[in-house]
Parts: C-alpha cells; sequence; structure tokens
C-alpha cells in the first residue's frame, strides 16, 4: 500500500497545480485597453466604429479616450483598433453598444446575431439608437470621466423614468420570437450637447431588422406599462383650462401598474378574428392640479384621467398595428392562447386586429397638505 | 458483510443515489434544450416526463433481472454470459465496455468543446484535458468507494450552484410560451422523447455497480430516488429554457444552460457561467470516472485484465479518439455514434433481458 500512497500523492498535487496554473489567462486592467462602449455608424458605404476605452492607470481618476476607425464590414473593429493602441484591445467588458440612425436604418439583424453568437459578449449588453451620429454621442460623454455613462444613463431611465428595460438578452428574445418585434432606446443630444435619453425606436423583425419609427418619452412609457411595470414613469397630463389661469399641464408620476390581457377572438369561419381586452391598473401621483374645492372633485378627475390613458394606450396599439410593428408582443400572446396559431397569418390579420383598453386608475395623495 | 464485495470496497445503499444521479445526468444538462427543442418547440418538457417515465421503467427491469439471478452472480457480466452462452456473452460484455469507454470519451470531449468555446477561445485544450485524465486515473485507481466520491461531489456542486441561480433569473421568464400545451403532434413529442433518452445512455451502469451496494433490498429506493431528481433537473431545466428564450432563439444557441446564466450579474463576478463551467468539472470528472471505473471492472471479469492495465488501455483509447477528433465535426460524429449505439442499448438489450429473465425463472422452476 505504501507504495502506492508513494505515487499516488504527488501525481494528484501536481495534477491539480497544473489545472489551477493552465487557467492562468490573466490580464491587467492597466495592461490592455477595455472597451467598454462601442459605436456603429455608417460613412460613406463603409463602417464606421468607435469606442470608448477606459483608462485606469491612475488612481481615482479615469481618463476616456476614443478611437474609431472605417472598415467594409461591422466586425472586424478589434484587430483595426488594435493597429491604433499600445495594448491589446479586449472587449469582453463592452457593456453598451450604440447604433447610429443611418447604420440602424439598415438591417441591425445581422450584427444581432453576430451579439448572439460571441460568448465574449455578455447578455447585459445594453443597445441603443442614436439620433444622428453614434460617434458623437460617444464623443459627447467624454467629460463625464465615465465610459460606461450611456449605458448608466439607460439603466437609470429604466429604472427611474419612462424607459421599458432591454439588454442583449431580451432584445434577441424578441428578435428571435416570431410573435414580437424589437425596440431600443433611443439617445440623442440637446442642445448644448449633451447626451439625452428620448424615447423609443421601434423595428420590424420581419424584414431582418429595419428601424420604422422613432417614438418620444410618452410612447416608451405606454410600451413600458403595456410590457411590465410602469412604475416611477412621469408624463405632462394636458389640463383644460378656459380661462387660462394655469399653466396647461399638470404632472403625473405613476407608483405602480400592471396590464393584464384578455383574449376575446372570434372565428369568423375558419377565420380567426383576434380581438384583444387590455386591463390596466394603476397608482399614480398628480402634481399640479387645481385644488379639489375650486373645481373639479376627485371621482371626475379620475374619470378623465382614466380616459385619457386608455384613449392615449388605444392610440399607441393603433399605431402599432397599423404599421405592421409588434413591440407589445401581441403575436406571441395569441400563439399562447389559438391553437393553430401561425405567423403569418396573424401578422397579415394585424393591422385590423380588434383592441379595447379600460383604465383603472387610483390617484394617490402626495405632500402633506391634507 | 450483507453484499457480495467485501465492506472493504462496497459502499452503503444511499450512495447508490449519487451514483445513479452521475451516470444518468451526463454531459447533455447544458445543451439538451437545444436537441429536444427541434422537433417539439415548446411542448419539449413533455417529453422530458415521458423520457423520465421510460428510464424509471428501465430501474425497474434492471431491478427484476438482477433479482432472477442468483446473489454472487447479479452483475451484467455474468447475466450476459448465463443468458448469451459464453462466445456471444464476452462478445456483447466487450461491446458494452468500448461503448462505457466511448461514452467517457464523448462526456470529455464535449467538456473541453465547452472549455475552448466558452472560456479560452485561443488556447488548445489538450493540456486541460491531460490534466482531466490525471485526476480520472487517481480517483479510478482509489476503487470503486473513491470513485463514489467523486460522484458525491458531482451531485452536490451542481446542485448547490445551479438552484439558487435559476431563482434569480425567475423575474425574467415569459411563462406564457409553454401554452398551448399538447400543441404538437405526438409523432413529433415522440421524436423529441426518443431525443431525451440520449441523456440517459449510461443507465446500465446500475448492473455493473450493484454488487458493490450493501444491504441490496434497500439500494432499490435510492435508485428510484435518483431518477426522480434528474427528472425534475431535466424538468427544471428545459421548462427554463423554453420560458427563458424565445422559440427561434432557442434554436439557435447550442448552450441553453450556459447562455441562461450568461446574463447574471454579481457586483464582483460578472461571467457566471465561467464560474459554472469551472465548477462543473467535478461533475465531469465524477461522468468519466464512474464510466472508466465500471468499463474496467467489468473488463476485469470479461477476460480477467488486471483493473489498472486495462485502465491504461482505455485512456490510450480515450487519447487516441481526441486526437483524431480535432474538429466539431468528428467530435459530433462519434457522439451520434455514441447516441445511436445508446438507443439500442436503452430500447432492445435491457428490455431483451427483462424478457429472457422472464424466461429463464421459469426454466429453473421446471428443473
Amino acid at each position: 500500500m505504501g507504495c502506492r500512497v508513494n505515487y499516488k500523492v504527488p501525481l494528484l498535487i501536481s495534477a491539480l497545480s497544473l489545472l489551477l496554473a493552465s487557467c492562468g489567462n490573466e490580464q491587467v486592467i492597466d495592461q490592455i485597453e477595455l472597451v467598454q462602449t462601442a459605436g456603429y455608424d455608417m460613412d460613406d458605404q463603409k463602417v464606421l466604429t468607435s469606442i470608448l476605452i477606459g483608462d485606469y492607470s491612475e488612481k481615482e481618476k479615469t481618463r476616456v479616450k476614443l478611437l474609431t476607425t472605417t472598415s467594409n464590414n461591422s466586425y472586424d473593429m478589434i484587430p483595426l483598433l488594435n493597429f491604433k493602441t499600445n495594448n491589446p484591445i479586449e472587449y469582453g467588458q463592452m457593456r453598451m453598444m450604440v447604433f447610429g440612425e443611418d447604420y440602424a436604418q439598415r438591417n441591425i439583424g445581422p450584427i444581432l446575431k453576430f451579439l448572439g453568437q460571441d460568448v465574449s459578449i455578455s447578455g447585459n449588453l445594453q443597445l441603443a439608437v442614436a439620433n444622428n451620429k453614434a460617434a458623437e454621442l460617444l464623443a459627447a460623454t467624454i467629460p463625464a470621466h465615465d465610459p460606461l455613462f450611456l449605458m448608466d444613463m439607460i439603466l437609470q431611465n429604466s429604472d427611474k423614468a419612462n424607459l421599458p428595460h432591454s439588454d442583449l438578452q431580451s432584445i434577441l428574445y424578441n428578435f428571435y420570437d416570431e410573435g414580437r418585434d424589437v425596440f431600443l432606446p433611443h439617445l440623442s443630444l440637446d442642445k448644448d450637447k449633451n447626451a439625452l435619453s428620448d424615447g423609443i425606436v421601434l423595428f420590424k423583425d420581419g424584414s431582418g431588422g429595419k428601424l420604422v419609427q422613432h417614438k418620444g418619452n410618452k410612447e416608451a412609457l405606454w410600451l413600458k406599462m403595456l410590457l411590465e411595470n410602469g412604475k416611477n414613469g412621469t408624463l405632462e397630463l394636458p389640463m383644460e383650462d378656459v380661462n387660462n389661469k394655469r399653466e396647461p399641464f399638470a404632472f403625473m408620476q405613476i407608483v405602480t401598474s400592471k396590464a393584464s390581457f384578455k383574449n376575446k377572438t372570434t372565428m369568423i369561419g375558419t377565420q380567426p378574428s383576434y380581438a384583444v381586452d387590455v386591463k390596466l391598473t394603476a397608482k399614480v401621483v398628480l402634481k399640479g392640479i387645481p385644488d379639489q374645492n375650486s373645481g373639479a372633485d376627485g371621482t371626475l378627475l379620475q374619470t378623465k384621467l382614466e380616459k385619457y390613458i386608455s384613449d392615449e394606450l388605444e392610440q399607441f396599439i393603433r399605431f402599432c398595428c397599423k404599421a405592421g410593428i409588434d413591440p407589445v408582443g401581441f403575436g406571441s400572446f395569441f400563439r399562447g392562447k389559438v391553437r393553430g396559431w401561425s405567423a403569418s397569418e396573424f401578422y397579415a390579420a394585424y393591422p385590423s386586429m380588434k383592441s379595447n383598453v379600460t383604465a383603472n386608475v387610483q390617484i394617490l395623495k402626495s405632500g402633506t397638505q391634507k | 458483510m450483507n453484499g457480495v464485495v467485501s465492506d472493504k470496497f462496497s459502499v452503503s445503499p444511499m450512495h447508490l443515489l449519487f451514483v445513479m444521479y452521475v451516470s444518468l445526468v451526463s454531459s447533455g444538462t447544458m445543451s439538451f434544450q437545444h436537441d429536444i427543442a427541434f422537433s417539439a418547440g415548446h411542448d419539449a418538457w413533455i417529453s422530458v416526463i415521458i423520457a423520465t417515465l421510460y428510464i424509471a421503467l428501465l430501474v425497474w427491469m434492471m431491478f427484476f433481472i438482477l433479482n432472477r439471478q442468483k446473489q454472487e452472480q447479479a452483475y451484467l457480466v455474468s447475466i450476459n454470459n448465463r443468458y448469451f452462452g459464453k462466445t456471444l456473452g464476452t462478445a456483447v460484455n466487450l461491446i458494452l465496455i468500448l461503448y462505457l469507454v466511448i461514452g467517457s470519451f464523448v462526456a470529455f470531449r464535449n467538456y473541453l468543446q465547452i472549455i475552448h468555446v466558452w472560456v479560452f477561445p485561443h488556447s488548445t485544450t489538450w493540456p486541460i484535458g491531460l490534466f482531466i485524465l490525471l485526476i480520472v486515473y487517481y480517483a479510478i485507481s482509489g476503487g470503486f468507494q473513491s470513485v463514489t466520491g467523486l460522484c458525491l461531489w458531482g451531485t452536490i456542486s451542481i446542485f448547490i450552484f445551479i438552484i439558487p441561480q435559476l431563482i434569480t433569473v425567475a423575474t425574467r421568464l415569459h411563462l406564457d410560451n409553454i401554452l398551448p400545451v399538447f400543441n404538437h403532434p405526438i409523432a413529433e413529442i415522440a421524436t423529441s422523447s426518443k431525443q431525451m433518452t440520449h441523456e440517459f445512455t449510461r443507465c446500465e451502469i446500475l448492473l455493473i455497480a450493484y454488487p458493490f451496494i450493501r444491504e441490496q433490498k434497500k439500494a432499490k429506493r435510492w435508485a428510484y430516488w435518483a431518477v426522480l431528481v434528474c427528472g425534475l433537473l431535466y424538468l427544471l431545466l428545459s421548462m427554463y429554457a423554453i420560458v427563458y428564450f424565445s422559440q427561434g432563439q432557442l434554436e439557435q444557441i447550442s448552450w441553453p444552460t450556459l447562455s441562461l446564466f450568461s446574463t447574471l450579474d454579481y457586483p464582483l463576478m460578472q461571467r457566471m457561467e465561467t464560474l459554472l463551467i469551472t465548477i462543473w468539472i467535478v461533475k465531469i470528472l465524477a461522468i468519466i470516472s464512474l464510466g472508466l471505473w465500471a468499463a474496467c471492472h467489468s473488463m476485469k471479469l470479461t477476460t480477467k485484465t488486471k483493473q489498472r492495465t486495462s485502465l491504461k488501455i482505455f485512456m490510450g483509447v480515450i487519447v487516441i479518439l481526441l486526437y483524431f477528433t480535432k474538429n466539431e465535426e468528428q467530435a459530433q460524429m462519434v457522439t451520434n455514434l455514441y447516441s445511436s449505439v445508446g438507443e439500442y442499448v436503452l430500447f432492445l438489450y435491457i428490455p431483451l433481458l427483462f424478457a429472457i429473465s422472464l424466461f429463464m425463472k421459469k426454466r429453473l422452476k421446471e428443473e
């Protein structure tokens, strides 16, 4: 037995230690160029890629570098950018990607497929479309000293404002789901050249991911309320005021909301006639509303608000139906309810899909006033 | 001593749970959802249930076969010799031994492939492979008890790790994807169930490990527990894949379980799938060790070759196979070959042994 132990123990120890050592693919943060945000634009028929690199060589100070390159395709940015740096470029920590509007006008399908297959890219990657050039938008964030400025902006807008949540995983989910279309956050620059999140852009997957329409923050909120809890979303509420004494808009903030869908499809012969009831319940806080005793009482206000929200949601759904795009996922909803559902048949009938939205809003008191 | 083998080598009946678990949950855990979703789409989870029930039936058959033998002859090699005669029995034994070795190789090759794709895309994987084989050699030379110990860790490690993570992604599920249930024709669900049984192709290890179990009467319960646990794990993973990915997406990705983990993000640990792959090495070690141990032990009983000699030969076979399966297609070819032989084992061989046992018992009584 002694003989056996003699060779087995060193064997185990050497195997284990070599196993540990063979995983020594270590890279020190200040010896690599860590791409954290990337942008794609069209530049004449070529693809202009731009990246933001965080430089962490000085303690507690992040310098941000912007590098750009042009190529004939969207996939060789790393080798091309390597020509321009002293340290190797690593993109395993890339967390934000911006498409310029002209790039997104062409198909984003191929680049989405590419991102989905590359294991170095995290499923948490945020994608967005820039109003104009992605490179300009990236350049505008350099003074913030944060290579992930745009990502943080999108994340906080999803958590605390009107943007519906999205990341690479959910975008790929929508892209490959035949009953759903992709939407992305839309970013632009304000007049002082500061980055700004202003709504969503809607895509049509059927045509390989073509940008169809830009919608503002208000529509982003309607989409968010249909997809998830519209918590923290805010809205300007138009107020009727014949005497013109007050500001024409009040402010509404959603505390919590939930949309539920009910299938109301009827069969006409063998053809289903698709119809859906959307019921929205929400709790909101209002500011800038006239005092209750000086005009409209609570229930009247509530009825008006419910009508406003349901009309707006209805309008948004109608718009999607007419444009033939489905960011809400009605196709996927009916697939679960109607046996023998087929995508082509459904989307042929989609523009005439009937929808009926009812909103049930509870207005919460806010502030210290009684 | 209650068993056939002396207490020095045997294990308590509860350990059969771990041995059976490792033989049933193989390297396909990371990818089976992709394969079964091709034919049955969102109804693929039904095929997981059907396949698990079939395996439970096979386990029942195997216990039936074992109970029809004299206690000291209740193991695979002796059963084959008794049922098929000396020559044919030896041939069947040798085929099964080769099958077990290739099974270990398939698990090994799949794991190296995952390492190559997910962790070290730019470096060669053979050094890692070599060290895995060294550890496997160490484990098997410790005998059945140390292999069982490895199986214990192989079982526990994944459970500790996978289940909490699955809870974390629970907010991102699209539960509607399951509906409508039974939207696929029976034929498609059957194809998918057959595909699912490929995950269970090593269940015959029960017939080999059985003599090493003390108090064999209590062992049955643990084997069924193992089938139940595996069935639930596969069901959970398949359901998660169906409601986490859209149908088109599931057909695109090769390793749904790993892709599922790749969206998890913690402040200090951003790529959970890498950690999962690293922890998973324990499971892979257990799978390879158990398969090779079963092969070596059966080899000893068939041809009286020393276990250590046959272990070296089988390791050589694995290294040669590794050398010849340089690209993905060649590896896939070996996997496909293994799976189709596995189908014969599951659908023909074990039921045949069962049928013979029914008949043999009668003959014994007549005598």
